[in-house]
């Protein structure tokens, strides 16, 4: 055993003994290093969980086999994993992670939709976000719609102008008239909207053909309880009901 | 070479010559090549010959003694679909945090999973079964970790309803999905494949520990059903390797199980098996015998369809459904569909679901009445009663074609949308592998990709009349009724490789994830 290593093992038997103070300590040092030894290749929990010294512990394993049935401890770690991942939300900001206030948010679209038609697609992605230095934002409850119109027939996007009417529960919120594309063929509109609310977004331009083509797109915010919970519910119910067969069958 | 041109465009399919030069000199080769195949398969009809025989080449895949080891492990089962599950997992995740149509749920199921999933059937049988992460739950729930599988195992053991002792739950579900798929865009939406994804994981393990073995695997999963009839084409079995070993066990435990295996999940009996249908490679049963006389083998495609043993009437409707829902998936990435669909929309006054809606159920009720009516027209010249029973199954090998030039259409076009969702599997606008500036591109020219596709066709079509040819020699010994089901069948056939290859020839919408 090299020095270093006999070094660590009494270091780390010298702090256990702060903790859990060794009543069998007494004994040769050949002694002490073999024990040690077994402690050392010990894992955490091995350390974790002694009650009356290294050679009578309780491991973490037996500890949480007593609470749960040796075959299911993967189901409640499974679980915590499952409903840890909103709560690390938490630290987000409106669900984007960001690394300090006011600075460097990025651009993480939230909102998506797709519409269909015969001759159209229409691809709207909405930007919960504002700006990259949110202090500095004069209309800090404004969001940005990012609209691409997709020819299907052609197999190219749409360029041209195009009017879009933003209407809320039936009363027209913002009218944006003869909107041209920006980069990338995508059209950009910005309005403020509430929170929770059900939009119809309408785009309206001409054709090639010098048709009308009116898309009218259902854009839903709200989130309702099932959107929230319904995953966390589903996956309770089934561990629920695995539980009962479980139980029912004794296993 | 402009007037060739134009001549062979007036043989032309309609709106192939719009795009492809040769298109007529294709189609004209193709044509020939189905009379031809149609012709070899009729000379003869009368009496046995060379055509009559089932070939009985094998190659035991496991005759490596390393090989059948592993296999016979008994952490097998667990080691080979513990990375699907974790995947799946991952899978599941990104769809349900994820952005709804960018994360790599959606495009990794419907672009990767889906796609190469015909293909495995096609050339390796139900691999996917094998490694099916939804077992894995089930056993995992049923079994604990490393699936330590005994006989007795902890769930309710009920047995399925009998009147749902087919495969028409199977059948059910493939149609919903379809409708989920193609009507509601859901290849698109990694939020509701999430969602599809988790709901076949909660059937798998509660039908696990509700009903006994996999009866779920057996009679509702559509992926194992739809699998499993193609599986009959597929090149590789698990069969027993010597009948007099199996007639002198007295054991049997390839049915009852051993201690540490389970009995065949799927009820089949691996000593009697004859068709690929319902085994799902488990290997459970060659862990239980103890004689290692089952194995893996690769054989001569199409060999389950040449002989006749259990010809089922649930099974012939599925082979129809999955004809018309095949052909349908092709109809609606047409033109000509969305044209049909805002006239139905514009008549009922209903939205694009709704039109889909009524119009697929047009489509599919439709095509299997037509095909049912041409079926009852020819059994009055035949004397038998399952004449349309026993046929359905010929057509599996044609279906199968067009599936796997569907499918090599998405594959070599729209597989590289993978790329981008790989690098930022979340659509949170990460770059893990340094590829954000990745370019989705074909992967090979338009013109290999209809070769690819047209051989396909083709060697479904020589399958498929291949079986029909066999199988009329088991159903009826006189010739004339003979000769009338094979004109009926092949030209049904005909008109199918010729759908096949008009729908090659079309300029497809493409439904890529959104990138």
């Amino acid at each position: 055993m090299s020095p270093l290593r006999k070094q660590k093992i009494f270091t780390k038997r010298v702090i256990l003994d702060k903790i859990f103070i060794f009543r069998d300590s007494m004994m040769p040092e050949y002694q002490l290093i073999e024990e040690n030894e077994k402690v050392f290749k010990r894992d955490f929990f091995g350390f974790v969980c002694f009650r009356s010294g290294p050679n009578n512990h309780q491991s973490m394993g037996n500890r949480f086999n007593s609470i749960v049935p040796s075959k299911l401890w993967f189901v409640p770690l499974f679980f915590c994993v499952f409903m840890a991942i909103p709560f690390a939300k938490a630290h987000h900001y409106k669900g984007l992670p960001h690394y300090n206030y006011f600075d460097n948010y990025p651009q993480v679209p939230i909102l998506e939709y797709i519409e269909e038609t015969p001759d159209y697609e229409a691809f709207v992605t909405i930007y919960n976000f504002q700006g990259l230095d949110l202090g500095m934002v004069e209309a800090p409850n404004d969001v940005r719609f990012y609209v691409y119109l997709y020819n299907i027939e052609k197999g190219s996007a749409h360029l041209g102008p195009v009017n879009f009417d933003i209407y809320s529960h039936g009363k027209l919120i913002h009218k944006f008239v003869g909107m041209e594309q920006e980069e990338e063929s995508i059209y950009t509109l910005r309005s403020t909207i509430k929170e929770q609310d059900d939009l119809l977004l309408k785009i309206t331009f001409i054709n090639e053909e010098g048709e009308e083509v009116v898309i009218d797109m259902e854009i839903e915010i709200t989130e309702s309880f099932w959107d929230k919970y319904g995953l966390y519910f589903a996956i309770l119910s089934f561990f629920g009901i695995v539980g009962v067969i479980k139980k029912s069958t004794g296993t | 070479m402009k007037e060739t041109t134009q001549i062979y465009d007036n043989w032309c399919l309609p709106s192939s010559s719009e795009i492809i030069k040769y298109a007529g000199l294709e189609q004209g080769i193709l044509l020939l090549l189905f009379v031809l195949i149609g012709l070899v398969f009729a000379f003869r009809l009368k009496g046995k010959n060379s055509l009559s025989i089932v070939s009985s080449y094998r190659y035991n895949l496991l005759s490596n003694s390393y090989l059948l080891k592993i296999v016979k492990s008994k952490y097998f089962s667990f080691s080979i679909r513990f990375l699907p599950a974790l995947l799946f997992v991952f899978i599941l995740i990104t769809g349900f945090y994820g952005r709804k149509y960018t994360s790599l749920a959606a495009g990794f199921t419907w672009l990767f999973w889906w796609t190469l999933l015909i293909y495995f059937v096609a050339f390796a049988g139900k691999v996917f079964c094998a490694v099916c992460p939804w077992d894995f739950f089930a056993n995992l729930f049923q079994f604990g970790w490393f699936h330590k599988l005994k006989k007795s195992s902890s769930g309710l053991n009920l047995k399925w309803p009998k009147a749902l002792k087919n495969v028409y739950p199977a059948i059910f579900f493939f149609v919903v999905l379809t409708w989920l798929e193609l009507g509601f865009d859901i290849t698109r939406n990694s939020y509701f494949t999430a969602w599809l994804g988790l709901l076949m994981v909660v059937m798998a393990v509660l039908s696990a520990l509700i009903f006994e073995r996999r009866s779920f695997c057996r009679y509702a999963c559509l992926v194992g059903r739809v699998s499993g009839l193609y599986a009959q084409v597929s090149p590789v079995e698990l069969r027993k390797i010597n009948s007099q070993v199996c007639t002198a066990c007295k054991t049997k435990e390839c049915i009852t199980g051993t201690t540490a295996t389970t009995p065949c999940p799927t009820f089949e009996k691996p000593f009697k098996l004859e068709q690929n249908t319902y085994c799902t490679l488990c290997t459970e049963c060659i862990r239980s015998c103890d004689k290692d006389n089952l194995s893996l083998f690769l054989r001569p495609p199409g060999v389950d369809l040449e002989k006749i043993k259990t010809s089922r009437k649930d099974e012939s409707v599925l082979a129809y459904v999955m004809l018309i829902l095949t052909f349908f998936h092709g109809i609606t990435m047409t033109k000509y569909w969305f044209t049909w669909t805002a006239y139905i929309g514009n008549i009922a006054n209903v939205n694009y679901q709704w039109s889909f809606t009524i119009l697929m159920l047009i489509t599919l009720f439709g095509a299997y009445f037509l095909l049912k009516g041409f079926e009852l027209f020819i059994a009055r010249f035949v004397s038998g009663n399952n004449m349309g029973m026993n046929l359905a199954y010929v057509f599996i090998p044609i279906t199968l074609g067009y599936h796997l030039g569907h499918n090599s259409m998405h594959l070599f076009i729209e597989l590289s949308y993978l790329v981008p969702i790989i690098n930022d599997p979340f659509g949170f606008g990460w770059n893990l592998f340094g590829l954000a500036g990745y370019q989705p591109a074909p992967f090979i020219n338009p013109d290999m990709l209809r070769y690819i596709q047209l051989s396909v066709v083709l060697i479904g079509f020589y399958y498929s009349i291949k079986a029909l040819r066999q199988r009329l020699e088991q159903i009826s010994d006189a010739v004339k009724e003979r000769t009338m089901m094979f004109i009926g069948y092949y030209l049904i056939m005909l008109v199918l490789a010729v759908l096949a290859i008009w729908f090659v020839y079309q300029p497809m919408v493409m439904k890529s994830v959104s990138v």
